[in-house]
């Protein structure tokens, strides 16, 4: 009996010590690590579904009252010992650690868009950027964030700018991008040179959505570097080159030396097409680059004169057998440069004629339009050029963000640990 | 200049480094050899600062599209660093093992050469794609110099002598290295708005950056909140550094990356 009185006050002490104010790193870890469990046991109960992120005006209201209480948390309570605790090292430390936990699963679990079976789908871990354990973390840091950035601006000292650029900063971004979700669209429209405005565009998830403006594509360009040329082994279609060679683009004129094979390029079309036997040069739909070469072989003298082409979806490639299981060969151009030259009307009336290419998009009324993509199959003879248009009302704050974090590693930069201290 | 003439430049480099490092071995015998080992040093970064700048001018775009291609720049860096280490703070040890680190580097593009191609990919042609790689690769630099520095640190805890002159050195690199990540990662996120639509979108390399970032955050909070667990401070320190490399090149093997848009080209 005294026995085991004796132990049970034993672990209502222990206990006692474990919970008792100032909390320390054991009560923190405890704590992210309930956060953790619970959001996945959240994640199961609902399914594995994820979360959907919440839209104007409910994530504002949200932000508004998860702000509002982290500010009288510190205005008015700042003396309890919860506040006090989520205002400390411990729980920053903590809170830190279950974000890289999270983020390590990430890591290593392939992440999909689609939800798919089984049990690690149904706890959320292959869909984590959008789970319940990923928000639960999320509010723990910024609660932490949040706590100790107010703690430096109010009473505000000059000396804590650095630190609060860094922290503040981040909090903003983190705030931004988490609250914002809801209100980001990126959408795909598709445009053909038919000469038709179009403004459908189309989300994964949403389905379609009507833009406030039109895109009519005028023109779709693709600019292509010039093709290699490259000795190919018949049998298993794999370049022969040495180890950290790389296959030589053609020039006009120039003699390359590729194994035993001497080659000069007598003559380079751009645009070439197949008429009869013969190779001409003529700008229509499916041509493609093609030169006509010398190959010498400088063991016995043998020579071999012909065209290589690159093909294109119209035509097929053309080659020389120059031995056995040895055929010279163009390699298809990769693409330089590509671009839709898109007339932008609003209401019928014209806004703007512009060319949008990759990392350059184009800025209309709050969305911004990027160039992504185009009939692979076709390469620069397609007709169809895919654009993305995304509006995210939230940006703002986001890079306000970024560049207080920009002052604030110039001043971790500069200063060092030292000065900090 | 192009890169097979690497392994010409790739010896020309080691034989100054070397030589260097074993004239500043002998510094107390002399001024000669101290200024004979700053020389020779200094050299050998001359030599490979060079053969970049015309890598790049010959390739018509900035060397840093393959893995092969950032370790040119690694090895540049990590060698700059400990020599200035050295010059600043008389640290021998650790310009040694800068050297070192910077030969490793070396011979492994010579064993294993990434292809160089010409052609630049329409997304990587972006003012942000310099700065972006630069940064990365001079905090990965810093980091790794701060790694070398724990590893000796638990040499010296594990031989009874205090490791806080070496931390000291380590915490000064963490906080520029740590720096750069940041802009690294902040100038990817930029970049990522121009050209990919979104600032974050949790590609794999994405997410192991952010990870990187997020333990070197921990270390920093923790050194600076508790600054005599040494031992903690050099494991984890170290432990970071694992992290890191799995970001630049262990991705490459995971099968969580196979989609990333920043699996190096080659």
């Amino acid at each position: 009996m005294n026995l085991k009185n004796s132990h049970e006050n034993l672990e209502t002490s222990t206990k006692r010590d474990l919970w008792s104010h100032p909390w320390g790193y054991t009560e923190s870890f405890v704590i992210a690590a309930e956060l953790l469990i619970l959001g996945f046991i959240l994640e199961f109960v609902t399914g594995g579904k994820g979360i959907a992120p919440i839209s104007m005006p409910y994530n504002f209201y949200i932000l508004i009252s998860f702000t509002g209480i982290l500010i009288a948390l510190r205005v008015f309570y700042s003396h309890n010992s919860v506040v006090k605790w989520l205002s400390g090292v411990p729980a920053a430390i903590s809170s830190i650690t279950a974000f890289a936990l999270i983020t390590m699963l990430m890591g290593f679990i392939p992440q999909s868009e689609n939800n798919s079976p089984g049990f690690l789908s149904l706890i959320g871990l292959t869909h984590l950027k959008s789970s319940w354990p990923i928000l639960l973390i999320q509010f723990y840091l910024l609660s932490s964030l949040g706590l100790v950035s107010l703690k430096r601006v109010y009473p505000f000292k000059g000396k804590n700018i650095g630190f609060l650029l860094n922290h503040l900063g981040l909090w903003l971004t983190l705030v931004a991008a988490l609250f914002g979700s809801g209100d980001l669209k990126r959408l795909t429209i598709n445009l053909l040179e038919d000469g038709k405005p179009n403004n459908i565009a189309i989300s994964q998830n949403t389905g379609a959505y009507k833009l406030p403006f039109e895109l009519k594509l005028l023109n779709f360009h693709i600019d292509e570097y010039v093709p290699r040329i490259v000795l190919v082994n018949a049998n298993t279609g794999k370049f022969l080159l040495e180890k950290g060679e790389a296959a030589i683009p053609v020039e006009l004129g120039k003699t390359y030396k590729l194994k035993k094979w001497s080659v000069t390029i007598d003559k380079y079309l751009e645009d070439a097409i197949l008429t009869d036997t013969i190779l001409s040069e003529k700008l229509i739909n499916g041509s493609f680059p093609a030169v006509f070469v010398t190959a010498i072989n400088t063991v016995d003298g043998r020579e071999l004169k012909g065209w290589l082409g690159t093909g294109s979806f119209a035509y097929d490639p053309r080659f020389i057998n120059l031995e056995n299981d040895i055929i010279l060969a163009l390699t298809m151009p990769e693409v330089k440069k590509y671009r839709s030259d898109v007339v932008v009307t609003r209401d019928n009336e014209i806004v703007d004629t512009v060319s949008i290419e990759v990392n350059k998009p184009y800025n209309i009324s709050g969305w911004k339009v990027y160039q992504i993509s185009y009939d692979q199959n076709k390469g620069k003879w397609s007709t169809l050029s895919v654009l993305e248009v995304v509006s995210d009302p939230w940006l703002k704050i986001v890079f306000i963000g970024i560049f207080m974090m920009f002052g604030g590693s110039a001043y971790l930069f500069w200063i060092g640990r030292k000065k900090i201290n | 200049m192009n890169w097979i003439q690497f392994p010409v430049i790739a010896l020309i480099s080691t034989i100054f480094w070397v030589t260097g490092a074993i004239a500043l071995g002998f510094e107390n015998k002399g001024p000669i050899f101290k200024n004979l080992g700053i020389v020779l040093t200094m050299a050998g970064i001359a030599v490979f600062g060079t053969f970049l700048a015309m890598l790049w001018i010959a390739l018509d775009r900035p060397p840093m599209r393959t893995l092969g291609e950032t370790r040119l720049w690694y090895t540049f860096f990590i060698a700059t660093i400990g020599f200035i280490t050295y010059l600043r703070w008389k640290y021998f040890l650790f310009h040694l093992l800068c050297v070192l680190f910077a030969l490793l580097f070396l011979f492994l593009n010579y064993i294993h050469p990434e292809v160089h191609e010409k052609a630049l990919m329409p997304a990587l042609q972006s003012p942000w794609f310099a700065p972006h790689v630069i940064v990365y690769i001079l905090s990965y630099s810093l980091l790794g110099g701060s790694c070398l520095i724990a590893l000796l640190g638990i040499y010296f805890i594990y031989k009874e002598k205090s490791p806080e002159k070496y931390l000291d050195l380590a915490d000064n690199l963490v906080y520029m290295g740590f720096a750069l990540l940041t802009l690294g990662l902040l100038f990817g996120a930029l970049w990522a708005k121009e050209a990919w639509g979104h600032y974050w979108t949790w590609d794999p390399k994405e997410t192991w950056a952010f990870l990187t970032w997020l333990t070197y955050l921990l270390y920093m909070h923790y050194r600076h909140y508790h600054p005599n667990r040494y031992k903690t401070h050099l494991w984890v320190l170290s432990l970071a550094f694992v992290v890191l490399l799995i970001c630049w090149f262990g991705i490459n093997y995971l099968p969580s990356a196979q989609n990333s848009i920043h699996v190096y080209g080659g």
